[in-house]
């Protein structure tokens, strides 16, 4: 009796397996479909972005061709001709002044770049900016983002379609446990297995199914790329009112367009509106936390309203994301000078300038040239102290004056670090070291003057100033000095609106007295038509890698 | 209905019927297979189409770089040229207005000089009858030299691609139709009688389906 019950349990047992094999082999080719289409999603993607990579860069060289063509060789040729043509007129030589006119207005014919609206014939200004962006800038912009936004989808189709061989070899497994089922007689067993195969495949299917409805969001699919791409082309051209409501266009279309909200918010930035600047950069850092540009630049937007307490935050969280950034790390240690941790300041900056010092240590154990960046980081952290001792001093500029705290003593640590960070650029730049030691030589406050020469054309004396009418070509500075020693090495760095001009520096070995009063001739004299363009400047002069002093003169 | 004649008659029915289920059975299986082989060669052409596609744009964007690279500095070298000449020129006129004519048959030469050293550092057949440089002509013609020699339009092979995707996730499709074909005649097994002939009838429609679609399809997208 139990062995014929048996039996029929058997019999009515078999046929179920046998449809939930079925079944579980529909269901499998089912996802096998999801799976080969996910796949190719993934595979399309995969060639797309590959196809804007190599649009990009091909159009990207041809574009810098033509710019450059029209930059270097068209304009260079129309400037010197017209160069020509004044110096000739000066000199009275009509005909040729005439002949270099002449020739000039013909090269105007030839670029693009030589007619409206990129070129003011007035004033013999390009607006090469706006070349850039018309030629190239905008299309390269288009392309670079699409091939991230195709990046994007691929990785998220390849996510699916890896997800799916999952759920493909769960069902697999219960095919098995299936099978096992309908081999085995004993019902239990037979139950237990059958009851496995069930639920396996259930949560294989559930799995699927939410895979399934889960959205691959496509950058492409929305108008956000083409208006990143024109605001980018604005911002290229420092238009960045219009390149802010280009990127809000960009940002209304896609809401988590991280590039346009980083975007936004350094154009915000460059317009001095810091909050504006502070909640998109908040925005994009909620979407992409590990980017040191993203929260280096939030953090330094932290510093210049004053939220030194945020920006210590901010720039620490960056470094644990990204701990070579020598930038992060100065700005780091300017927040805390301003927020009165002075003591954490001094070892912020000295942490820093050693980990510099290292990293230029082992380029060069390597064979290798330190990376440029590291000279960056050092001048502009200088420029950064130099900026909060300004507003200090003046009470104007940012951070407001009222927020730094410990005025007084921040103050000398500031010039005391001033002078630390100069020094350690050019020691690193020209002796690949730290600076050792201190200055032994006494430098006096540069001043700035214009020679006056006899009738043999040596200099009798200066108009000194620190302020000159523009079209003067030629100033001194002015020093006295004792202390120094024939042979040592003296550096002079020019610096024009807080940004240095290389072709100024001078690098010469000392060979006057060890005391005595000295004069630097600014100017080129290879030229008769060289004028100093109106701006600030600052000239730094240093002795054996060490910062000696410096002077500042404006040209109206 | 008790006669053993008539029994074994409904049994030996029986067992045709099944023996026919599982010959469908075994049928869909083998033409499962052959449109799973069939998608498989079909999505492997896809991505050979879509390398070909992709060594087209390589080729694009090789040939587009050089070419203005190689067509701006014909145009620099025709400046240079074109700016001599043209001085030259002038200097030719000017030489009888009273400049100091040594000096300036002196410069004259040395411009007609610096002028021929340009001349042959770019392409003088583009060179217009108004003096000016033909780019675009130049462009095109180096455009069309290095289509002759390489392949430069990928557009026809990433359709291809597409063409050849489409068809392989319409096999697929097929695939679960006779899945579900597949399913329908197991389904026989556990009934009897009349109410077989339902999910008989629904494998032989999938089953049907099945093949027509994967032969259109075969035959459409080739």
């Amino acid at each position: 009796m139990s062995q014929s019950s048996s039996q029929s349990k058997t019999g009515c047992g078999k046929p179920i397996i046998a449809i939930l094999i079925a079944s579980v082999t529909a269901l499998t080719a089912i996802i096998a479909f999801l799976q080969a289409d996910a796949a190719q999603r993934d595979d399309r993607a995969n060639r797309d972005s590959k196809r804007y990579a190599l649009e990009a860069f091909g159009r990207k060289v041809s574009g810098d061709a033509r710019v450059n063509f029209d930059y270097y060789k068209a304009y260079q040729e129309w400037y010197e001709l017209d160069l020509l043509a004044n110096t000739a007129t000066r000199r009275g030589e009509t005909n040729a002044a005439r002949r270099y006119t002449a020739l000039r207005d013909k090269i105007e014919k030839l670029s693009p770049l030589l007619a409206p609206p990129y070129f003011d014939r007035a004033q013999g200004k390009v607006n090469v900016a706006k070349y850039e962006a018309d030629t190239y800038v905008i299309e390269i912009t288009e392309l670079t983002e699409k091939f991230n936004a195709a990046t994007a989808v691929k990785e998220a189709w390849d996510a699916k379609a890896g997800t799916y061989i999952v759920h493909l070899t769960l069902l697999a497994i219960a095919l098995f446990l299936f099978g096992m089922a309908g081999l085995l007689s004993a019902t239990a067993a037979r139950v237990i297995f059958t009851a496995t195969g069930i639920l396996v495949t259930f949560v294989a299917f559930s799995w699927a199914f939410l895979v399934l409805i889960q959205p691959v969001p496509d950058l492409r699919a929305t108008n956000a790329i083409p208006a990143y791409a024109r605001g980018v082309g604005l911002a290229h051209q420092g238009m960045y009112k219009e390149a802010i409501a280009e990127y809000d266009r960009a940002i209304h279309a896609a809401p988590d367009y991280a590039n346009a909200l980083v975007d936004r918010a350094d154009a915000y930035s460059n317009l001095g509106d810091h909050l504006a600047a502070i909640a998109s950069y908040e925005k994009a850092r909620a979407l992409d936390s590990k980017s040191a540009r993203v929260s280096g630049n939030l953090a330094w937007e932290y510093y210049l309203v004053g939220r030194f307490d945020d920006a210590i935050r901010i720039n620490r969280a960056a470094l644990k994301e990204n701990p070579g950034e020598a930038w992060i790390r100065f700005n780091l240690g300017l927040a805390l000078l301003a927020s009165g941790k002075l003591s954490d300041a001094s070892a912020t900056y000295s942490e820093t300038m050693t980990a510099t010092a290292n990293q230029v240590a082992e380029a060069k154990t390597a064979g290798k040239e330190p990376p440029y960046n590291l000279w960056w980081a050092l001048d502009s952290a200088a420029i950064d102290l130099d900026n909060l001792l300004a507003v200090i001093e003046s009470g104007k500029g940012e951070p407001p004056r009222a927020k730094i705290t410990n005025v007084d003593l921040a103050r000398p640590i500031a010039e005391s670090l001033i002078a630390q960070l100069k020094s350690y650029a050019v020691a690193l730049e020209y002796t690949g070291k730290p600076p050792v030691g201190s200055l032994a030589a006494k430098i006096s406050a540069l001043e700035f003057g214009i020679p006056e020469y006899d009738a043999k054309g040596n200099i009798t004396d200066y108009d000194v100033n620190d302020e000159f009418e523009y079209g003067i070509d030629e100033i001194a500075a002015i020093f006295d000095y004792a202390g120094m020693k024939n042979g040592d090495q003296v550096v002079f760095k020019v610096y024009i609106n807080s940004k240095e001009n290389p072709s100024w520096r001078l690098i010469a070995s000392w060979d006057l007295d060890a005391t005595g009063s000295a004069h630097r001739l600014m100017s080129p004299g290879y030229t008769d038509t060289f004028v100093f363009d109106p701006g600030e400047y600052s000239v730094e002069l240093y002795v054996n890698s060490q910062f000696a002093q410096r002077g500042t003169f404006r040209v109206k | 209905m008790d006669n053993p004649e008539s029994f074994a008659a409904v049994e030996r029915s029986d067992e045709r019927f099944q023996t026919f289920v599982a010959m469908l059975i075994a049928l869909v299986t083998v033409i499962g297979a052959i449109v799973v082989w069939r998608a498989s060669v079909a999505a492997d052409a896809a991505g050979d189409a879509d390398f070909a596609g992709l060594r087209a744009m390589t080729n694009v964007a090789e040939t587009r770089a050089l070419n203005f690279v190689n067509a701006y500095e014909n145009y620099g070298a025709f400046m240079t040229f074109f700016r001599h000449d043209q001085l030259g020129e002038m200097m030719t006129q000017d030489q009888t207005k009273g400049e100091d004519a040594a000096v300036i048959e002196q410069q004259r030469l040395e411009a007609r000089d610096l002028a021929t050293a340009n001349q042959h550092l770019f392409p003088n057949r583009f060179m217009n009858r108004d003096g000016t440089y033909a780019l675009q002509r130049q462009l095109g013609e180096l455009w069309a030299d290095a289509a002759r020699a390489k392949d430069l339009n990928p557009e026809p092979q990433f359709e291809d691609a597409e063409k050849l995707r489409g068809k392989t996730l319409g096999l697929l499709a097929m695939v679960v139709l006779l899945a579900f074909s597949l399913v329908s005649f197991t389904i026989i097994e556990a009934l009897r009688g009349c109410a077989r002939y339902v999910p008989l009838a629904f494998g032989a429609l999938f089953l049907f389906v099945g093949v027509v679609g994967t032969i259109l399809i075969e035959l459409i997208v080739r």
